[in-house]
């Protein structure tokens, strides 16, 4: 799993991996019994604290997804299917928002914006 | 102010503890000043020059005299000269190793004194930190001498490094390779950092914790995280009001326009021409230090 920063985004830094990791999950990048990779490791790596990479992975635990184990690290759960619809869902949700917004922003009308939905549906 | 303590930090062994640190030099009183680093996590420690950060180090390395205060390490009480200590690694503000000396040479000059010296590791550091092998140290820049230090210091394999000012007078591409060093040192679970600054875009995806020191008091210490969660920047036209112009710290004004920092918690006193924005760990540090001296002078 390849998990990328936006240091200039609103969003928090432990929000934005908590979303990738949720991601990969929900999207099968990662299987029950795969481990992330290492706290550490990945706060040295994406150049953020310790507390930020520990936060992100204990709020993942307490959503359910993944699991502490003492001394191997954090390990993926078998995922909920209901769960994993609704996130992806949710994910879906947020994604049209955007295209919703950006194309208000650009003054373009529903058909327009369907228009381009449709073409971006058909590329391969 | 103590660290807002959550279950996690709480149980956290520490590496370094030390209360009431109190040291008088002249004038300056470095006055009971608490310091705590949790095993595997940094703790970055600001505050404007002359503000005491220097004199706490050394006060936790044994180098100056306390008056009253003691130091842990490790859980054990330190030993006077802490700074001899095997398992810490030291980078002060200038290389404590004779001026002509020759850079390969230091290896083996300080090497000798700790049993976990590491000579290949430290030939490798000095090629890769670029050090010329055969200057001799007092001939080096100030950015080559804070390497030398840091190679020094990560050779005898010690588990707490102790850094002061590391990143003065430190061009970009030396600043990044230092910083990325400490990341280096933090992928053990066993080690810890902490480190002065007075940059304070130094701490921002390094240090877990930050303490500013202003004055010779200790005016905050926390989590990073939670400091960023508390304050947020205000600014706005008009008078918001009494009770509102009394929350805001560092306050300023220009002609009709006031400005500064709030607690989060006290946005509700504020009205919607009142404009709230985050805070940049640099800009908290210099509304918090503000508002310490707008206290002393009774603003």
């Amino acid at each position: 799993m390849r998990i990328l920063l936006a240091p200039s985004s609103a969003m928090p830094l432990y929000e934005q991996i908590k979303d990738q990791v949720r991601a990969a999950v929900y999207g099968g990048g990662l299987n029950a019994g795969d481990m992330l990779p290492s706290l550490r490791r990945l706060a040295a790596d994406l150049r953020v604290s310790i507390m930020t990479v520990t936060r992100a992975y204990n709020d993942l635990a307490a959503e359910g997804l993944v699991r502490n184990e003492q001394g191997r690290g954090f390990v993926v759960r078998p995922v909920d299917s209901d769960r994993a619809k609704k996130a992806l869902e949710e994910r879906l949700r947020a994604a049209l928002r955007d295209f919703v917004g950006a194309a208000r922003a650009a003054r373009l009308t529903r058909s327009e914006a369907a228009g381009l939905l449709d073409t971006e549906w058909d590329t391969p | 102010m103590g660290y807002a303590v959550n279950e996690k930090t709480s149980a956290t062994p520490l590496a370094l503890r030390a209360e009431g640190l109190t040291v008088r030099a002249g004038d300056f009183l470095l006055d009971a000043v608490d310091v705590e680093v949790p095993t595997g996590y940094v703790v970055g420690m600001v505050g404007p020059n002359g503000a005491g950060k220097t004199t706490t180090i050394k006060a936790i390395l044994g180098m100056v005299g306390r008056s009253s205060g003691f130091v842990e390490l490790f859980g054990e009480p330190a030993s006077r000269q802490a700074a001899r200590n095997a398992q810490i690694g030291v980078v002060l503000d200038r290389p404590f190793f004779s001026p002509d000396w020759r850079v390969a040479s230091v290896g083996t000059r300080v090497g000798r004194f700790y049993p976990t010296w590491d000579a290949d590791r430290f030939a490798g550091l000095l090629r890769e930190f670029r050090l010329p092998a055969r200057t001799s140290v007092g001939a080096l820049s100030r950015g080559q001498g804070m390497r030398l230090s840091f190679a020094v210091a990560l050779c005898h394999d010690p588990r707490l490094l102790i850094l002061d000012e590391p990143t003065g007078g430190l061009d970009p591409v030396a600043r990044a390779e230092l910083v990325e060093g400490l990341r280096e040192f933090m992928v053990d679970e066993n080690h810890s950092v902490l480190f002065s600054t007075h940059i304070t875009s130094d701490l921002d995806g390094l240090a877990d914790f930050i303490q500013v020191l202003d004055g010779g008091h200790s005016t905050y210490r926390g989590t990073l995280d939670d400091l960023h969660a508390q304050f947020a920047l205000v600014q706005g036209v008009g008078d918001p009001g009494r009770d509102a112009l009394r929350a805001v710290l560092g306050l300023r004004r220009a002609r009709d326009r006031f400005e500064g920092m709030i607690r989060v918690a006290d946005s509700h006193l504020f009205g919607r021409d009142a404009e709230l924005s985050a805070a940049t760990t640099d800009d908290i540090v210099v509304h918090l230090v503000r508002a310490g001296h707008d206290n002393e002078k009774g603003l």
